[in-house]
């Protein structure tokens, strides 16, 4: 079969590259390691003291955190995309990013210095904004996915004059900065101990959508097909919600918002596979690895300091759009 | 005998309006039964309310012995299954897939589908000449070559009770009667019950054990093209055609304005 022999094809060749791009990500940064030290690590030769703790303490966190980040927001983009039915939409639908957004500035501004303070608020306001969604859908009295994208611009839009009343608050020194940087997304400063704090929650989640891959596609044909075959629809889409956002929070409680990576990186899977099945989602997990990890490598590379990764996100993301716009695709949209 | 369908003082409706008012019926086994109407007299509310899809309803309903009013949604997938008129299927989806949806309800979390299944699915395709089109991309299949996947879809999902909502949208002529002839044997082979709301009623006369006529909600008639006469199907259908000609030539039922 030709479909199935391409689907093994493309899978593999982005892994390679996936692997290439976080070597790569390995060696950028204030203190360069060169490709033939990392390899020396990984087989256990002899490397200079200062490359070892830089890579163990530095990079491949920050290289586990991207490829973490990366994989669970494509992943949750393709739950999102067919669950709805719709190729806008993003995890950030039921209003998850601006959740955790103004949990983290209510969160700074009220002097929560430790990153932990901060990263509890996020994914407090994060998981926060996805009850108040159930919980406009619960007072609506229907569970039909549109009532669901119009609670999630609601409480998104409530999130987001927290986050500016928030910033009102907010002292012009360091507290309105430190909002301001976390809206935006970053890499920086991540360590094992946050990797793993972060891991305990995204990867069960991620593993869990992977399995469910047959209700998810089940779930695209719509909740009265569902239902013929046996689906209960709306309490499937609850669940699938809740695991997507707990993973969605989870990630971006640690990096702040990363934009366009769970948008896009389905769409890139679909244009590499051509099908929607269990490799798709595996496929949007890789492809929006591969975005963030990319965008993380400029975010380091590009200036003296570091640059905020949303701007690189999207920066990545234009051609990309173009590309999809002007392909056959676009026509569908 | 159980009757393979037995409804008896079943309403259906919305929120606010009752569109199906306490409607008393049976279906034999092995019998395809048909449901003629005006558009807007409650004929899909009817079937929606059967398979328990988003309408609210109430009575009783008993497919093969057992009511399935009150089963949960997976339990309800192993007796009835529908054959809807609007079908979305996403984009990407290869007809195989489309069709292996069907057993979804037989298989269990994380397993693979067994050996019985594999076969299974196969010998439908076969039956149903569809060996060309599960390699193809399902969104490019035409109207009628996709119906004639969901058809295999259903007999994939093989449940005792099945129901059609207007199945022959968008066949061709010769495809059409080919359709319901496949379907009745299929019924009279496995000893299923089917319900098919359908638009045409020489179609429904021709291909139906038993026809009832709908109006506003309510069944007014209940037609049985081989028993009746002409003169009696004409009377029967008139609240629904208006006054028509019928004319049964061979196995067919013909009818004329």
């Amino acid at each position: 079969m030709r479909s199935a022999k391409r689907i093994r094809l493309m899978t593999g060749s982005a892994v390679v590259l996936l692997a290439a791009l976080c070597a790569v990500s390995a060696c950028i940064g204030s203190y360069p390691i060169s490709l033939s030290d990392i390899v020396a690590i990984a087989v256990g030769g002899e490397v200079p003291a200062m490359a070892r703790r830089v890579f163990f303490a530095l990079r491949l966190p920050r290289v586990g955190m991207g490829l973490m980040a990366g994989a669970g927001l494509g992943l949750c983009g393709a739950v999102f995309q067919m669950l709805f039915q719709n190729p806008l939409a993003s995890p950030d639908l039921v209003g998850v990013a601006n959740g955790a957004g103004a949990g983290a500035a209510f969160a700074i501004v009220c002097g929560a210095g430790s990153v932990r303070g901060v990263t509890g608020g996020a994914f407090l306001g994060g998981m926060l904004a996805l009850a108040g969604v159930f919980f406009l859908v619960w007072l609506s009295g229907s569970n039909r996915p549109g009532i669901f994208i119009v609670s999630g611009i609601l409480l998104s839009s409530l999130a987001n004059a927290c986050i500016m009343l928030c910033k009102h608050a907010a002292d012009s020194e360091g507290k309105l900065a430190a909002i301001d940087f976390w809206t935006m997304g970053s890499l920086a400063g991540i360590t094992a101990d946050k990797v793993r704090g972060a891991a305990w929650v995204c990867v069960p989640a991620m593993l869990l959508l992977l399995l469910l891959h047959r209700e998810i596609l089940v779930m695209g044909l719509g909740d009265e097909q569902a239902c013929i075959l046996g689906l209960p629809a709306g309490k499937m889409r609850m669940l699938l919600l809740t695991l997507a956002t707990l993973c969605v929070a989870g990630v971006i409680a640690l990096t702040g918002v990363i934009s366009f990576v769970g948008l896009l990186a389905p769409h890139g899977a679909f244009l590499l596979l051509g099908r929607k099945n269990r490799s798709y989602l595996w496929m949007s997990g890789i492809v929006g690895a591969g975005l963030t990890v990319a965008a993380d490598c400029f975010a380091r590379s590009i200036a003296a300091g570091e640059l905020p990764l949303s701007i690189l996100t999207t920066l990545c993301a234009l051609p990309f759009f173009l590309f999809f716009i002007g392909s056959k695709r676009g026509a569908r949209l | 005998m159980t009757a393979g369908l037995w409804v008896e003082h079943f309403w259906a409706g919305y929120k606010k309006k009752t569109v199906v008012e306490d409607v008393s019926f049976a279906v034999n086994r092995g019998e395809l039964a048909g449901v003629l109407g005006e558009n807007g007299c409650g004929k899909t509310t009817l079937l929606k309310g059967i398979a328990g899809l988003g309408v609210r309803h109430g009575g009783k309903v008993l497919a093969d012995g057992q009511d399935i009013g009150g089963m949960s949604v997976k339990k309800r997938a192993a007796k009835v299954s529908v054959l809807a008129s609007k079908n979305d299927i996403p984009t990407g989806l290869l007809a195989r897939e489309v069709l292996e949806m069907g057993w979804y309800p037989q298989l269990s979390f994380l397993r693979p589908p067994g050996e019985r299944l594999l076969e299974k699915r196969d010998q439908v395709a076969k039956k149903l000449e569809l060996e060309e089109l599960l390699p193809q991309y399902f969104e490019k299949l035409s109207q009628g070559q996709g119906q004639r996947v969901l058809l295999g879809r259903l007999f994939l999902q093989d449940t005792p009770l099945v129901l059609l909502d207007e199945p022959d949208a968008g066949l061709d002529f010769r495809r059409k009667h080919a359709f319901f002839l496949q379907i009745r044997q299929w019924l009279l082979e496995e000893g299923k019950t089917g319900l098919a709301v359908l638009h045409d009623p020489g179609l429904a006369l021709t291909y139906c054990d038993r026809v009832f006529c709908m109006k506003r909600g309510k069944i007014i008639g209940t037609i049985e093209p081989k028993a009746d006469t002409e003169e009696e199907i004409a009377e029967k259908i008139r609240p629904v055609t208006g006054i028509v000609k019928v004319t049964k030539c061979q196995r067919s039922v013909i009818i004329f304005p």
